[in-house]
């Protein structure tokens, strides 16, 4: 310890060596310093007591001689009990929170997913309408953009498993029919008029466009938007028919809509050609002549 | 016949001796209330810090609770509770702002800060009274010196007591100390208030 630390207990008489404090003081410093250590204690010492107000003195003494805050057992016994109330509730809303949470959902997972027969039977079942469920997959899951290329594309492919399948059906036409192929066997019909309503198209759109009429495919295909509306609601795929019509508007709409450009200058709607005459008269049509 | 604290403190808890009570209540209120006032500088203050701490000294003595071991310290133990309720009136008033010992903001120390002997001390000196002098100073060192000071000289804890009370070593406490007397002392001298450097 330093020496002039240790001086003070001395100085307080917390230590009652007197041999110790006569070996510190040799050093001159220490001395000066205890010096100055003794007159400011001495005068604060000199300080007269203090005293409390005696009327404090006398509500202590009252507190004293009677039983001190009596009324804080209740308090805690009562606060004891709310605590256990409180911790009651929150386990029963934690509980029911969990089980809102956890059980219906289990159940619905458990109504809604398909059980293992119900899977093996839909990939049994694959084969025979594998073709529409591709062109819907393909046309849903690309982007907008994408959309417009993929689904011609998904159309010339289905139309090929469609070919495919009809040659096949020809070729096995002595096996015994299984269920796959009295599906294929069905399809062959309908392939061969695809492949023809396609050969339609395509001579469709290499014959030459009218001059200058590039955007006719825009009037067409709102001619052919009109029939989709007369169109009725819910095609069934055996409507084939129906089903051809559909497809070649499309591919007459694509073929005319590939020498379309979007820095083609504007033309008056009057040269454009009428959609319902394609290679006939042109312009727009009066309230009168599109009723006749 | 002197009884210790502890044969008063158990004659009111096993006897409900009003009577003991009130003598050990009488034998320390000076140190009490001493440090109290030195602390809040507050006369009606210290005597409302002082009703709360010896409440609190009841409430903890017949409820048992925090309690007093019997370890022959009594006044320390009380002085616990006081020290605790000063600080409390003083973080809710926010009058407890350490000074710091070396250098503040403006690079200015405290020491740097005291009056020097020039005539504005001179006058000041001349307005108070040794009392009020003397408590104006005690009052203007740094918040931990003034503390270890109270303790030592208003309620005659050790300074072992007191770095236990303070929470801090016995050299620290010491230190404390030192540099509380050295300050009086310069301001004694400066001002020169002969009385109080003659004794």
């Amino acid at each position: 310890m330093d020496k002039k630390l240790h001086i003070l207990p001395h100085l307080y008489g917390e230590a009652d060596e007197l041999a110790e404090l006569a070996r510190l003081l040799e050093d001159e410093a220490v001395r000066r310093e205890f010096k100055a250590l003794a007159a400011a204690k001495a005068a604060l010492d000199r300080r007269p007591p203090v005293r409390p107000d005696p009327a404090v003195l006398d509500r202590i003494f009252e507190a004293a001689a009677t039983p001190v805050r009596q009324d804080r057992a209740p308090m805690a016994r009562r606060a004891r009990m709310m605590r256990l109330v409180a911790s009651v509730c929150v386990l029963v809303i934690a509980v029911g929170v969990g089980l809102w949470q956890f059980l219906p959902a289990s159940s619905f997972e458990r109504a809604s997913a398909p059980s293992a027969d119900q899977a093996t039977d839909f990939r049994a079942e694959a084969p025979a309408s594998a073709e529409p469920l591709m062109a819907m997959k393909e046309t849903e899951s690309a982007p907008a953009s994408a959309k417009r290329e993929a689904a011609p594309l998904a159309v010339e492919e289905n139309n090929a498993m469609a070919s495919k399948a009809a040659s096949e059906a020809v070729e096995k036409d002595n096996a015994s029919p299984s269920r796959q192929e009295v599906g294929q066997a069905a399809a062959a019909p309908v392939a061969a008029r695809v492949a023809a309503s396609r050969e339609e198209a395509r001579a469709d759109a290499e014959a030459p466009a009218p001059q200058g009429f590039a955007d006719d495919a825009v009037l067409a295909a709102g001619a052919f938007a009109g029939e989709e509306a007369a169109a009725p609601e819910s095609l069934a795929w055996d409507e084939s028919d129906e089903l051809l019509r559909l497809h070649r508007q499309i591919e007459l709409l694509e073929a005319r809509s590939a020498a379309l450009a979007w820095d083609e200058p504007v033309r008056p709607l009057e040269v454009l050609p009428d959609p319902n005459n394609l290679g006939g008269r042109r312009g727009l049509q009066t309230t009168t002549g599109r009723k006749q | 016949m002197h009884l210790s604290d502890d044969h008063l403190v158990q004659a009111y808890l096993e006897r409900g001796d009003q009577r003991a009570f009130r003598l050990l209540v009488e034998r320390h209120q000076e140190r009490i209330y001493g440090y109290l006032l030195g602390m809040v500088r507050d006369r009606s203050l210290a005597d409302d810090l002082f009703q709360e701490t010896f409440l609190r000294v009841l409430n903890a003595m017949q409820q048992r609770r925090g309690a007093y071991q019997r370890q022959g310290r009594w006044l320390a133990w009380v002085m616990r509770i006081a020290r605790n309720a000063a600080l409390d009136h003083l973080r809710s008033r926010k009058k407890w702002q350490d000074v710091d010992a070396n250098f503040d903001e403006d690079g200015a120390s405290y020491w740097d800060r005291l009056p020097d002997d020039g005539p504005a001390v001179d006058d000041a000196v001349a307005r108070m009274e040794e009392h009020d002098w003397l408590e104006a100073h005690i009052e203007g060192l740094p918040p931990e010196q003034r503390e270890v000071l109270l303790l030592r000289h208003e309620t005659d804890l050790t300074f072992r007591e007191i770095a236990e009370l303070t929470g801090v070593s016995i050299n620290t406490a010491l230190g404390r100390m030192r540099y509380a007397l050295l300050n009086l002392r310069r301001e004694m001298s400066a001002s020169k208030k002969k009385q109080l450097v003659d004794g």
